[in-house]
């Protein structure tokens, strides 16, 4: 963190602390709910700002954490301080709860569930009446006392205040900690971040449940600074206001809660002529941050306040070899890996060896099964028959995160970087795979200095020469490639599969890639790239495998595979005729055959979809490349 | 009654994956200005409806306009809490220009009118309500299947870029959605006046549960929102009569969580497949 925005913080929390002292009654009691809405507004920009979920039941943790203490204190007279942690961990623990079906749902379905908890929430308190007095409320909740000392009306905002900054404080620690790096990944790319060894599962439970602790205390400092709760304070409109805070500041950042509960407490207070139209004006205000600035106030002014650090010495070429080097390398297998979608064979039993220190490729005509092979190996897939294993251990089925943390890395084909993240970040969170450590060490302050000198390294390794402090969105596309390939080898992997790496690169970055390639076999990785850039395939790897229509149709090195007139692109062409799904064509289906035979532009090819046309029009194409062209046919 | 309002959130979604949050507000902005023309100017019903549900349409497009489309443009998800603030200010704005009392809507004639069978008594508002629902889901699904608009319709869901690559106009059947998502909207607020009291506060409550139903039906199939609709319709009625009514919303929310969870894509709604 940086000391400006420390300072920003240390001046705002003395500023409030100091207006405090020179307000009357009424206006500390506003002072405080700014800073009341600010601690929850930390919390809701934890999950919003930073695991990327919307809540808009948010009210539900707020209304949990004042019930919580408001029944302890007055009807089981409990001290304030015992009362005041119990209800955030009442609120993480419905804040838990709720993850669960909020984890399985996204979008509109996420808000609905989230809309729904706030009402329920709502409903329950004005039912339970022999717990929260119903309709109407709870009354005459006693002020904390510490000591001798009773907290009036300015202690409890004086406290609110520093408990906010403080918060603030770890907020920013927590973002750029390993489980904030881990929790921005997953709102980035979710898949992506599976693949880096991520649970998402855990991730964003902790963030919700980090979100409704922090809603809970609030909730407690409200009902006794407020010393009456009934549900008219916990209206579906309040979650709204909420959002409103974080969305204004700007989601992500660290200041946003303050600068938005500001603006959107404070400012209907100063304009109290407008009391009537607070609504309105309510609507209008976000409407208009929302065309104007939509990653809000600060997300305009934090880059000042938050410059970013200097690039690290990158570590040296023997230091990245050294990490990278596999001394014990095992071979990835696949054993009759099979799987169908409906009642389309996508890949069927295949046997594919790939081994330690050698690039392996994988090569055939669009739909012959690659992509969904590399699913099936990285567990985005569960398949039906068959696994795969690495040396004799067989890979975990299906489970994406746990295949990432076994040592097999990959990339895919339209490259998926954290694209708010900036390059280094990318790296380092990989670097973690997915064991992210204590909470309470993240939140003590980010100790990656090795870390950030060992990414550096891989970026120069895998020849990434542009800046790592820049968003990973801001890059050119061969440089999205070279950082995804980077990222991937920042897992520390035994394997790494590649789908597509050339697409879209020139020439030149095409030998410079194969030439990379080769490199990461001599650590001892085990490297499975798909490709149809056949200058690659045939220049760069060791073993050649060849799939069509889910099928293994040849194997061996390059020229072995070159001379197989099994692989000669006519018979390409018809095996994925026979692979289309309705069988009883098959006799149009020949005929077909015979005019792509007398005529290659397969626009003739009535009986074919106009994709198919495509992919068989396209290896024909490849296959006549100059490279390729010494095959019999 | 649910099932209607939430198909005005189905026809927006499956067209532009957007939907307008306060769909609540529009439903009462129905019910206000038919009100307004048909008893505070004393134009004639027919007359006042028609004007109620052009309205009503028309401010479909305007939320479409400034409330969705900038932010869609951008592919970024702020619509929701653009439309959300869109209800707000309309809701003030019907606050301020109609008054804060709530007014009980004059029924016709024929909707007082009622019937017994056995010991239920049904008045004929009570039938027309499930049968203009069911009437607009069927006009919906023939339209869709039948005419080019329905068809382009159908192709801009499944592919909106390829579509506009066709030379279907994106841009426009996403504002007709809206408009006829708006009417939907305006025809419940309608039928729902003369049961409760017109005010500018009518829509907000059934609006978030006409989304649960939207949700629940899983919001991309039409026939799941209907049938979602009569079951969530049934699901509070007999929540009200095993419980009383206090419970209604605490049991009926519940279940939509619980619902969710089991079936993340409502339950009705297919899973789309990952494609990684």
């Amino acid at each position: 963190m940086s000391a400006r925005l420390l300072a920003a913080i240390v001046i705002l929390a003395a500023a409030s602390i100091t207006a405090c002292f020179f307000s009357d009654g009424y206006q500390v009691f506003v002072i405080a709910n700014v800073a009341l809405t600010a601690i929850v507004a930390i919390g809701l920009n934890v999950l919003l700002g930073l695991a990327g979920q919307i809540s808009l039941g948010h009210v539900g943790f707020y209304a949990i954490g004042a019930y919580t203490c408001g029944i302890l204190t007055t009807r089981h007279e409990w001290d304030f301080w015992a009362a005041f942690p119990i209800a955030g961990l009442l609120a993480a623990l419905a804040g838990a709860l709720l993850a669960m079906p909020a984890l399985r749902v996204r979008g509109p379905y996420l808000a609905m569930v989230t809309i729904a908890f706030g009402f329920v929430v709502e409903q329950s308190a004005a039912e339970l009446r022999d717990f929260t007095g119903g309709w109407n409320g709870l009354m005459g909740i006693p002020r904390p006392a510490l000591g001798g000392f009773a907290f009036e009306e300015i202690s409890l905002a004086v406290f609110a205040i520093a408990l906010a900054a403080v918060l603030l404080i770890l907020f920013a620690r927590l973002r750029d900690s390993t489980w904030g790096l881990a929790m921005r990944a997953t709102r980035d790319a979710e898949v992506a971040s599976q693949a880096i060894g991520l649970n998402l599962v855990a991730v964003r439970t902790v963030a919700f449940t980090l979100s409704a602790f922090l809603a809970g205390l609030a909730g407690a400092l409200f009902a006794s600074l407020n010393q009456f709760i009934s549900p008219e304070s916990f209206p579906f409109f309040q979650s709204i206001t909420f959002l409103l805070v974080v969305l204004v500041g700007g989601a992500g950042t660290v200041l946003s809660p303050v600068v938005g509960s500001m603006i959107v407490v404070l400012l209907p207070e100063m304009l109290a002529f407008l009391a009537e139209y607070r609504l309105l004006f309510f609507g209008s205000l976000l409407l208009v941050v929302l065309w104007l600035a939509p990653e809000g106030i600060m997300g305009k002014l934090e880059p000042w306040l938050a410059p970013r650090r200097g690039a690290a010495e990158p570590a040296s070429e023997a230091e990245v070899e050294a990490f990278l080097r596999r001394d014990d390398p095992v071979p990835l297998s696949t054993h009759d890996l099979s799987i169908a979608f409906g009642g389309t064979r996508a890949v069927d039993g295949v046997r594919l060896t790939a081994g330690p220190g050698a690039v392996t490729s994988i090569i055939g005509p669009n739909g012959a099964g690659k992509t969904t092979l590399l699913n099936l190996i990285s567990g985005f897939y569960k398949p039906d028959r068959g696994r795969a294993q690495l040396g004799a251990t067989p890979l975990p089925r299906g489970s994406t995160h746990l295949v990432a943390r076994a040592g097999v890395a990959r990339t895919f084909q339209t490259t998926q970087l954290f694209p708010r993240m900036t390059v280094l970040e990318n790296l380092l969170i990989a670097m973690r795979l997915g064991r992210l450590g204590g909470l309470h060490r993240a939140l003590a302050g980010p100790d990656d200095e090795a870390r950030a000198r060992l990414a550096a390294g891989l970026l120069r390794f895998v020849g990434y020469a542009g800046p790592v402090e820049c968003p990973a969105a801001a890059l050119a596309h061969v440089d999205r490639r070279l950082v995804e390939v980077a990222r991937a080898l920042a897992l520390g992997p035994r394997v790494v599969t590649l789908d597509e790496p050339a697409a879209g690169l020139n020439d030149a970055d095409t030998a410079r890639l194969g030439e990379l390639l080769r490199r990461m076999g001599s650590l001892g990785i085990a490297v499975v790239i798909i490709e149809h850039d056949m200058n690659l395939v045939m220049g760069f790897s060791d073993r050649v495998t060849v799939l069509d229509a889910g099928r293994m149709i040849a194997e061996g090195d390059p020229a072995a595979v070159r001379a197989d007139p099994g692989c000669a692109p006519r018979t390409w062409a018809k095996a994925s005729c026979v692979s289309s799904a309705a069988r009883g064509l098959r006799k149009r289906r020949r005929r077909c055959w015979k005019w792509r035979i007398s005529l290659p532009a397969t626009a003739r090819c009535r009986c074919w979809r106009a994709s198919d046309c495509a992919s068989v029009a396209a290896s024909w194409w490849r296959c006549s490349a100059p490279t390729a062209r010494a095959r019999p046919r | 009654m649910y099932g209607l309002l939430a198909l005005g959130f189905y026809i927006t979604y499956a067209v532009s994956s957007t939907v307008n949050f306060a769909q609540g507000s529009t439903m009462m902005l129905g019910a206000v200005t038919a009100f307004t023309l048909g008893v505070g100017w004393n134009w004639p019903w027919p007359l006042a409806i028609a004007g109620a549900l052009a309205v009503c349409a028309a401010w479909g497009v305007i939320v479409e306009r400034i409330g969705v489309r900038p932010f869609a443009r951008r592919g970024s998800d702020l619509w929701l809490m653009a439309t959300v603030a869109l209800g707000l200010v309309l809701e003030n704005v019907v606050l301020f220009t109609f008054g804060k009392d709530p007014r009980g809507m004059p029924a016709f004639r024929l909707m007082e009118e009622a019937f017994t069978v056995g010991e239920l008594r049904i008045s004929w508002l009570q039938i027309l309500i499930p049968a203009i629902g069911l009437a607009i889901a069927v006009a919906l699904h023939l339209v869709t299947r039948g005419t080019r608009l329905g068809k382009s319709m159908l192709a801009i869901v499944q592919n909106p870029d390829a579509a506009r690559l066709m030379g279907i106009n994106v841009r426009g059947a996403i504002v007709a959605a809206y408009a006829i998502s708006g009417l939907f909207a305006g025809v419940a607020g309608l039928l729902i006046a003369p049961l409760f009291t017109v005010s500018s506060t009518m829509g907000t409550l059934f609006g978030i549960k006409a989304f649960a139903v939207a949700i629940l039906g899983g919001i991309t199939n039409p026939w799941g929102v209907v049938v979602a609709g009569l079951l969530y319709g049934t699901a509070e009625a007999l929540v009200t009569a095993g419980f009383g009514s206090t419970y209604t919303q605490i049991v009926t929310f519940s279940l939509v969580i619980v619902a969710l969870a089991f079936r993340p894509h409502g339950l009705f709604g297919r899973a789309e497949v990952k494609k990684v």
